[in-house]
């Protein structure tokens, strides 16, 4: 039985209403890093590595819309997936109306699980997307700028927010682990027990850890992330894919429009 | 006899220095009027004037890193001139504003009229109830109507639903035929105290001895309304007009809070174009100065429109 058929099953047994909440809402990495991560998850991509869009007929993420479109069109999805952001998704989930939220790698997992917030706290497991698992992993950086007014000020910051402290521990990293559920792209906080002993209450860390070690970096799957087109390409994707969810237009339309877009974008 | 503090006009000459210093009222206004002058010039004239230097010229992140602004004439406005988004975002503005200022005109003139009656005792109440929306932030508002219009826990659909009146819940701000007057709401909630307190103000300077005469002529009430009140609220109506329509023109906050210009482009207006333009990767300052420009250009317009037709029919 595959995810939608199951959310079917849920629904028409009355056990919920809208069993699926995606994380849809506007914005560069919410509605459209869904789109991405299950596309990537089916085995395809939104351009290859020429730059080349993969969005024509018959193409992987096209398929993917359809598919995504019509978890809203049989009302499996709920509404609100259109409007909520990582915290907000999270916060939503915890009031117990959906069954399944994502895809999402951990973001909320410490609200979710959290007695203190939560109605559902310690009822809602992480599990590895579909198939083979594969999925989309990404740690933000910090930079410095070389047009700082002070220099030297600056890497004392840069050292103090992303650096190791005098006893050779990253522990802004660490800190912002335990606090508040972020993952680091330094193994060794990965593998702390800032991580490892920190995250159990909210979720499973051997788990968490397990898929993050297999995800790939965003722009393996959309390289127009390197491209200075692609902020104002994601405006458009955003509002053409939510035009789809909505029904106002169909997935297909959609692609083509947003294939229409990358010319549009680059053009201006 | 006491000092009764009435000022004595000396008929002694007054000293050679004093009368140098002494300006005259024309100097003397100007310098009084200085002060505000610069000020208004500093926060006003000059952002605005800098807006419009930034249209002309190609703004965007690489331009502020060094600092280089490349005079590129007409073309920011011709971009977003071809841009369907920014036409949709215009023609959504107008729509909004339409629809929330005619219901603000008429609910604010129909409150006044009843928050006026002083025979009515809780007149006071109301009066206070009514000022509370404008204490609440824009940003509070969107939020706190995203509550009221939640598909799944939302109040609003929760009171339709006991009453009867729907049978499943209303995704309000999520289907694209209902988002934008959705919208309009809880922005007319927010800024309608400030109409009704202009309109009320404005029915205390009618003189009873008016509608006196009226009753004496045997004028109903709806008579009354039609020939004292409304020619007398004109002057009031069309600086509400101007005001409200302005505003309108500029909603911005209800947008960030509540649907981020979604579903899809149904809630694009030219305040989030000009604000995605300019503060939205890949900042592009320049064109969205450009689009803020268009938008006044088009609220000075209809402002003008509105005092000569308004204030020409009350002259």
């Amino acid at each position: 039985m595959n995810s939608s058929s199951s959310a079917a099953r849920l629904k028409t047994d009355g056990i919920c209403e809208y069993p699926i909440q995606w994380v849809a809402g506007v914005g560069l990495e919410q509605l459209p890093g869904t789109w991405y991560q299950m596309t990537w998850n089916r085995g395809g991509v939104f351009f290859d590595k020429a730059g080349n869009h993969q969005l024509g007929e018959g193409s992987t993420a096209r398929e993917t819309l359809k598919w995504w479109v019509a978890t809203f069109a049989q009302g499996l999805a709920d509404p609100e997936s259109l409007r909520v952001q990582f915290t907000t998704s999270a916060k939503a989930f915890s009031a117990g109306k959906n069954i399944y939220r994502g895809p999402n790698h951990h973001y909320g997992l410490n609200i979710v699980n959290d007695p203190a917030q939560s109605p559902i706290a310690g009822k809602v497991k992480v599990h590895a997307s579909p198939g083979d698992g594969r999925t989309i992993g990404d740690t933000h950086v910090y930079f410095l700028c070389s047009a700082n007014r002070d220099r030297d000020w600056a890497w004392k910051l840069l050292q103090y927010l992303g650096g190791r402290s005098q006893d050779g521990r990253y522990t802004q990293a660490e800190n912002l682990a335990r606090a508040a559920m972020l993952g680091s792209g330094y193994k060794s906080v990965m593998t702390s027990a800032a991580v490892t002993d920190g995250w159990k209450p909210w979720g499973d860390p051997d788990k968490i850890l397990e898929i993050w070690n297999n995800a790939t970096y965003v722009g393996e799957i959309c390289n127009s992330v390197y491209k200075p087109w692609h902020f104002p390409w994601t405006d458009r994707l955003n509002i053409e894919v939510q035009k789809a969810l909505t029904g106002q237009i169909s997935a297909d339309q959609c692609c083509d429009n947003v294939i229409a877009a990358i010319k549009d974008v680059q053009r201006s | 006899m006491a000092d009764i503090g009435v000022p004595v006009v000396s008929s002694a000459r007054k000293p050679a220095t004093a009368a140098r210093l002494e300006l005259s009222p024309r100097a003397l206004g100007v310098a009084m009027n200085l002060p505000t002058l610069a000020t208004l010039t500093l926060v006003l004239a000059y952002p605005i004037f800098y807006a419009a230097y930034l249209s002309f010229h190609k703004v965007a992140l690489a331009e502020l890193r060094r600092g280089i602004f490349p005079f590129v004439g007409l073309d920011n406005y011709r971009r977003i001139l071809s841009d369907p988004l920014f036409l949709l975002s215009l023609k959504n503005t107008l729509i909004f504003t339409a629809f929330s200022v005619t219901i603000e005109m008429v609910l604010a003139v129909a409150i006044a009229l009843l928050i006026d009656q002083t025979h009515v005792w809780t007149g006071r109440v109301t009066r206070f109830l009514i000022l509370l929306p404008y204490a609440v932030p824009p940003i509070a508002n969107g939020l706190i109507w995203s509550f009221m219009y939640n598909f799944d826990f939302g109040f609003l659909n929760r009171i339709l639903f006991t009453f009867g009146l729907i049978h499943r819940p209303i995704d309000w701000i999520g289907n694209p035929s209902t988002a934008l007057f959705a919208l309009a709401i809880p922005y007319l909630w927010r800024t309608l105290p400030f109409a009704i307190l202009l309109v009320h103000a404005a029915l205390q300077g009618i003189s009873p001895e008016l509608y006196e005469a009226a009753d004496i002529d045997g004028a109903g009430a709806l008579r009354r309304f039609w020939y004292i009140t409304l020619p007398l609220l004109r002057p009031i109506i069309a600086v509400i007009l101007v005001l409200r329509t302005s505003f309108a023109f500029a909603v911005f906050e209800e947008v960030l809070a509540m649907t981020q210009g979604g579903p899809g482009d149904a809630t694009w207006v030219a305040a989030w174009y000009s604000y995605k333009k300019s503060f939205a990767p890949p900042f592009d300052i320049g064109v969205g100065a450009a689009s803020a420009y268009v938008l006044a250009l088009v609220v000075g317009a209809i402002a003008i429109a509105y005092v000569t037709l308004i204030y020409r029919r009350i002259q």
